[in-house]
């Protein structure tokens, strides 16, 4: 039972970050499965600082809302 | 900081994608808005829940040889060599932050978090602190160095608590002690070291009235400091 609703659980997550626009889910990624700081993710992809702090924060609500709503 | 800026440093906190020389900044404005702001504070808890989903998502990779011993290192209290501590220090003081943000229900995790093993007592006093911090009536206020930041929670009229993470200590044969400002005037209120970095003292006095708290070297307890403060923060009204 704990399998299958971690199985179900990694669906959903995929799902939601599969959803993120790709330049959302491109900084979420580096953050978290690379381990990159911000400014690391600003130079590897070449844009500002500001801007990956605010895909960040869009890439992590967009995400928290389509978790929210696919438990609703 | 603007508010939105404060939910785009909850979001890279979450994540542990703060950069090293900005973290401390980052930690001592979440330290000292979290407590106050409803919205943010289950911003920053639902955030940290979505990392936590996030790691049940990742990609099958190679673990690198050294995580398991920064891992280790993170929660026994050894400072690990930077960069390679950096996200071992932002889960001890990621774990305060959520903490002061959620309450008194996660302190226990929290204590897990920053050191195991510890004796009762510092227990006691850290519940004590994150329940005061969770009590709407409570205020934080953050105390900032050279070297990393305090945060002082307090209830008027009621308890204080001075907390801080990854703090130095004073030179050998010195101690820190702490100041209440009134009317630009400090009153001596104690001294105090940090225990491997950790700071967690029962303020014995109501900081309520004053306008500033401050932190100076002092070879013992004195009337006076005989220096600059080298922790300083406002006490507004």
């Amino acid at each position: 039972m704990e399998e299958s609703w971690l199985t179900s659980r990694r669906a959903q997550v995929r799902e939601a970050l599969g959803g993120l626009p790709a330049e959302q889910r491109r900084v979420l990624e580096l953050a978290y499965f690379d381990g990159m700081t911000q400014s690391e993710i600003a130079a590897a992809l070449g844009i500002p600082l500001g801007t990956v702090k605010s895909r960040t924060l869009a890439g992590m609500r967009a995400m928290r809302g389509a978790i929210a709503r696919n438990e609703a | 900081m603007d508010h939105e800026a404060i939910r785009q440093a909850i979001a890279a906190y979450a994540l542990d994608a703060i950069d090293g020389e900005e973290r401390t900044r980052v930690e001592a404005e979440l330290l000292e808005h979290l407590p106050g702001c409803a919205d943010c504070a289950t911003m920053m808890r639902e955030f940290r829940e979505l990392a936590g989903d996030l790691a049940v998502a990742a990609p099958p990779r190679p673990v690198p040889a050294d995580v398991e011993r920064r891992v280790v290192r993170s929660i026994g209290g050894e400072p690990a060599a930077r960069p390679a501590a950096r996200r071992g220090g932002a889960l001890r003081v990621g774990a305060i932050a959520a903490a002061l943000a959620l309450g008194v229900s996660v302190a226990g995790n929290a204590i897990l978090a920053i050191r195991a093993g510890d004796a009762g007592r510092r227990a006691d006093a850290l519940a004590r602190a994150f329940s005061l911090a969770g009590d709407p009536e409570s205020r934080a206020v953050a105390l900032r160095g050279r070297e990393g930041a305090m945060v002082l929670a307090f209830r008027p009229g009621g308890r204080a608590v001075l907390l801080g993470d990854r703090i130095p200590d004073p030179p050998p044969g010195r101690v820190l002690e702490l100041w209440l400002l009134r009317d630009g005037r400090p009153v001596a209120v104690q001294v105090f070291r940090p225990d491997r970095g950790l700071v967690l003292v029962e303020v014995r006095a109501d900081p309520e009235g004053y306008e500033a708290v401050a932190v100076t070297v002092e070879r013992r307890m004195v009337p006076a400091p005989t220096g600059d403060p080298v922790y300083a923060g406002t006490l507004r009204a």
